[in-house]
């Protein structure tokens, strides 16, 4: 395993709660785990603990990566739904 | 963005994706660290991505967990357009033979600008350098300046200040006049200073040698005002001889006879240009005109000359001229007296001012109209340094009687 790598599972394994930030016209969240739905109204994202879910218009992935998802788009709605108490 | 840049630069393919769970195949290239960006969704079953060629190899092989199908529809980068260019031969060859010539030609010295100031000879100097390997069409790795400025330094005496600059594939001369050496005085030989001029004298500034005329006196061209003989002094005690050295300052009179025509020609244009071109390829030039309508005796030429050049620096052995002839008509035109003679006096005070050691004082000028001309007679007052030194042989004064007979 390279350190890249390395350093990349560690942060998988302390990651914590999801992060939201909206920078320079996009929305990213981070510490995610991956996509659960994908339209052009919502885009769910799945996080430790719960689940992002961005409802808007005209949405995009702008990047998907495993560090973050960035979502352009007429963002209206941001909420985070909290999973096992 | 400069890291998306450089993705597009090694290679990037946009894809379609079909299927029954898109997220799915979002979520395993995620898994499979692979780069995704400007997702895009199109139905239901289908959504368009853009990924690097390297994360497209890495997602062909996690297609089968993915239930979806995967379709190529844009290429873009380095690697597809050398891709394409290597079918083209004939076009891949013409461009590497035309980089290699342009690379050929930016190692000769296209461009050379002599720039000798008046007194150095021009022609003398084109030879030297062209014998140190500054030429139009010479290789720019033969050239080396230090050379070439000490051989223009050894076969060129006039040549004082060298200045030798190479600009890209372009070289510049510049030769300033050497300036003399001044005369060494030598303080030993008897002179006195002579009146150059006749005048009245103002003031003097004696350093040297025996002054023999006061302020106040009037003087001839040719009288001695200062003598190398120095009669007995408290400070020296014997008579001796001394290089008679300083200023002399005088009242003097200028005058000028100047005798004008009051007509002159002028000329004006008739309105009527032609434009010539030509190519000059190398040291060669191609004329791209038959003939000329113009005779050139009666014509104003303006030339302007565009070099075909890679950036500012690097010059290429070809340029366009365009010489523009506008065609003029000599007119004679006729002036006033007045005005002709008060110019011509005035040409006359301000080349006299900037010669005179000294200044001028006051000036006045009459007119005279004959023939088709005017007679300018101008008197100018001035004060100005009239001592000039030459040999004095002037015999030394005998001692004092009284200090002799002491003795």
């Amino acid at each position: 395993m390279g350190l890249r790598a390395f350093y990349a599972a560690l942060g998988r394994a302390v990651q914590g709660t999801p992060r939201v930030e909206v920078e320079g016209g996009r929305l990213v969240v981070e510490c995610h785990r991956g996509v659960r739905a994908y339209s052009e109204t919502c885009i769910r994202v799945d996080c430790p603990g719960g689940e992002v879910c961005i409802e808007g218009e005209r949405l995009t992935l702008e990047a998907l990566s495993r560090a973050e998802v960035s979502v352009r788009g007429q963002v209206r709605q941001v909420t985070l739904h909290r999973t096992g108490g | 963005m400069v890291g998306r840049w450089l993705a597009g630069a090694a290679g990037e393919v946009r894809i379609r994706v079909r299927g029954a769970a898109v997220e799915r195949f979002l979520n395993v290239a995620m898994r499979g660290e692979v780069g995704l960006w400007d997702v895009r969704r199109i139905d239901a079953r289908t959504l368009e991505a853009t990924l690097s060629l390297r994360d497209f190899y890495a997602l062909r092989r996690m297609m089968g967990r993915t239930g979806c199908r995967v379709h190529v529809i844009g290429r873009r980068g380095l690697p597809f357009w050398a891709a394409r260019l290597r079918a083209r031969r004939v076009l891949l060859g013409g461009a590497a033979a035309l980089a290699l010539v342009l690379v050929l030609l930016t190692q000769f010295v296209w461009v050379l600008e002599v720039d000798a100031a008046p007194g150095v000879p021009a022609t003398a100097l084109r030879q030297v350098l062209r014998e140190t390997g500054i030429y139009e069409g010479a290789w720019l790795g033969g050239v080396d300046t230090d050379v070439t400025r000490r051989a223009i330094q050894t076969e060129i005496p006039e040549a004082g200040v060298i200045a030798i600059t190479r600009i890209g594939n372009a070289i510049r001369v510049e030769v300033d006049v050497a300036v003399p050496t001044p005369e060494r005085i030598d303080r030993s030989a008897p002179t006195g200073l002579v009146a150059t001029r006749p005048g009245v004298i103002s003031r003097l500034e004696v350093t040297g040698g025996q002054a023999l005329v006061q302020p106040g006196a009037a003087v001839e061209t040719g009288t001695l005002l200062v003598s190398s003989a120095v009669p007995n002094t408290t400070e020296w005690g014997q008579p001796h001889r001394a290089h008679g050295m300083g200023r002399v300052m005088a009242y003097t009179s200028r005058t000028a006879e100047l005798l004008c025509p009051l007509t002159r020609i002028e000329y004006q244009d008739t309105g009527r240009e032609q434009v010539r071109y030509a190519l000059v390829l190398g040291t060669r030039r191609i004329n791209l005109y038959l003939g000329s309508g113009i005779p050139a005796g009666s014509c104003d030429k303006i030339i302007e000359k565009t070099r075909l050049s890679v950036g500012s620096r690097l010059l290429l052995p070809a340029a366009l001229v365009r010489e523009t002839y506008r065609e003029r008509d000599a007119v004679p035109v006729t002036l006033d007296a007045e005005t002709v003679g008060s110019a011509a006096a005035q040409q006359w005070l301000d080349e006299l001012a900037a010669s005179l050691d000294g200044t001028i004082l006051d000036s006045r000028f009459t007119l005279a109209e004959e023939d088709g001309a005017v007679r300018v007679r101008i008197t100018a007052a001035c004060e100005e340094q009239i001592a000039a030194e030459m040999l004095d042989r002037t015999p030394l004064p005998e001692p004092p009687e009284q200090a002799q007979a002491e003795d």
